[in-house]
């Protein structure tokens, strides 16, 4: 875990050069191909974050253990980061090859909604004081939540469906993005220490507070 | 006692509750209502043919009043700390959340009963198939109630449950509110909507949020 950091810039410088550098633009979206790789890094780290939310709050509410909680909670405020991106990212492309900003269209609808569900857990967070209560209604709405991704996704795709699901792509331009999704799974995960430990000391500096033995 | 009799119990106590001061009633009707008159005022029937947007406009209506009529359902068990006497009590946890959902379901069809037809007089639609809006509106009934009494459980124990309870509950709904809309589409105006598909949406939608409750709810109610 100590190497997590180092591998996760490197990585990431790697991807940045492969992508906006190394591989070529293309054939008819030109410069605009390159958004894609920060495009599918970002929305395949957003669904793990989520499905990381989802194991935490199960484990949460079997085990009680502050752990899981924080794990999960940690895990849901970079998936919404992750998210953001994908969205902008796919606003920006949408733009240019669309020629319009936005679509309803399953994929964007199932993202733009996931965005909303969670942040509205971490609102439901941020509004309650007490550690469990506050781990245990955040688990409700996670487990909750993510039941509700299939529904919108496969409900919106009989909706009517534009997103692209594969481009033509050149050796150099498939070796941009599966850098771009290792440098983003590992910039996720040591993000996620992070957020885990920075949680973990704040739980110790309130029981240190409350006059509790750490 | 078995797990439908505490349920029933708890029917007849929110019917008791009801009659004492009838706070759901005043929520559903006088929500569902205003947003019939809002809609109506809106967008102006009688200069705007609103015939393909009525049934999205009467389940938004629908979405509110549920939300916030389940809420009082589960804000007034805070007043008077009546959350203490019913973990006291020999009940099943999820019998609470069901016995709700039930007496909630009924206000909520009732409620139903009186708004729609009161919408689509005033908007000027005439159902193309009365059967299919009612079984349309009962099948997304169920599942909106069965999300909205668990948001409402969530939002309950907050500090500020009550704004917080549409930016839970509406993203919750969306693939119901699609679902919905669009088979109260096709029984008000023909529309022609791949039905089958819809409806698979629906019952799987109802189905997960009908039992999910069974799961987590004893984990709200225990606090």
């Amino acid at each position: 875990m100590r190497f997590l950091p180092w591998v996760a810039y490197v990585l990431v410088g790697l991807a940045l050069w492969l992508g906006l550098v190394f591989a070529p633009p293309e054939a008819v979206m030109g410069q605009v191909v390159r958004l894609l790789y920060f495009h599918v890094g970002s929305a395949w780290n957003a669904f793990l974050a989520f499905g990381v939310v989802l194991i935490g709050s199960v484990a949460f509410l079997r085990t009680r253990a502050p752990r899981w909680d924080r794990l999960a909670a940690a895990s849901a405020e970079i998936g919404v980061v992750f998210t953001t991106v994908t969205l902008l990212s796919g606003m920006f492309w949408a733009r240019a090859v669309w020629n319009t900003w936005w679509r309803w269209e399953p994929r964007l609808t199932t993202t733009a909604l996931l965005w909303f569900i969670y942040v509205a857990y971490l609102i439901l967070r941020s509004s309650v004081e007490e550690p469990e209560r506050r781990g245990t209604l955040a688990a409700v709405v996670g487990i909750a939540g993510f039941l509700d991704v299939p529904l919108v996704y496969f409900s919106a795709r009989w909706w009517g469906g534009f997103h692209p699901s594969a481009v033509e792509m050149s050796g150099s331009m498939v070796l941009a993005l599966v850098a771009s999704v290792f440098a983003f799974t590992a910039l996720y995960a040591e993000l996620l220490g992070l957020a885990v430990a920075t949680r973990a000391a704040e739980d110790r500096l309130a029981r240190l507070r409350a006059g509790a033995r750490p | 006692m078995p797990f439908w009799a505490q349920v029933a119990a708890v029917v007849a106590r929110e019917w008791r509750a009801e009659l004492g001061r009838p706070d759901m009633v005043v929520s559903f009707l006088v929500y569902g209502l205003l947003l019939v008159l809002v809609f109506t005022l809106a967008v102006n029937p009688l200069a705007v043919d609103v015939r393909p947007s009525a049934a999205g406009l009467l389940w938004i209506g629908f979405f509110f009043a549920a939300l916030a009529g389940f809420q009082r359902s589960f804000a007034r068990e805070r007043e008077g700390d009546a959350m203490l006497g019913l973990r006291a009590a020999p009940l099943d946890a999820a019998a609470l959340y069901y016995g709700k959902l039930l007496f909630g379901s009924a206000l909520l069809g009732a409620t139903e009963l009186v708004v729609a037809p009161a919408f689509l007089n005033l908007a000027n639609v005439r159902p193309v198939s009365s059967a299919g809006l009612a079984g349309a509106l009962a099948l997304g009934s169920a599942g909106l109630a069965a999300v909205a009494a668990l948001v409402a459980a969530v939002a309950a124990s907050l500090r500020s449950g009550e704004a917080l309870l549409p930016l839970l509950g509406l993203p919750l709904l969306a693939p119901l509110a699609l679902g919905a809309v669009r088979l109260t589409d096709a029984a008000l105006t023909g529309a022609l909507v791949p039905a089958a598909l819809w409806l698979r949406v629906l019952v799987a939608y109802d189905m997960i949020f009908l039992v999910l409750p069974l799961v987590v709810f004893p984990y709200i109610a225990e606090e």
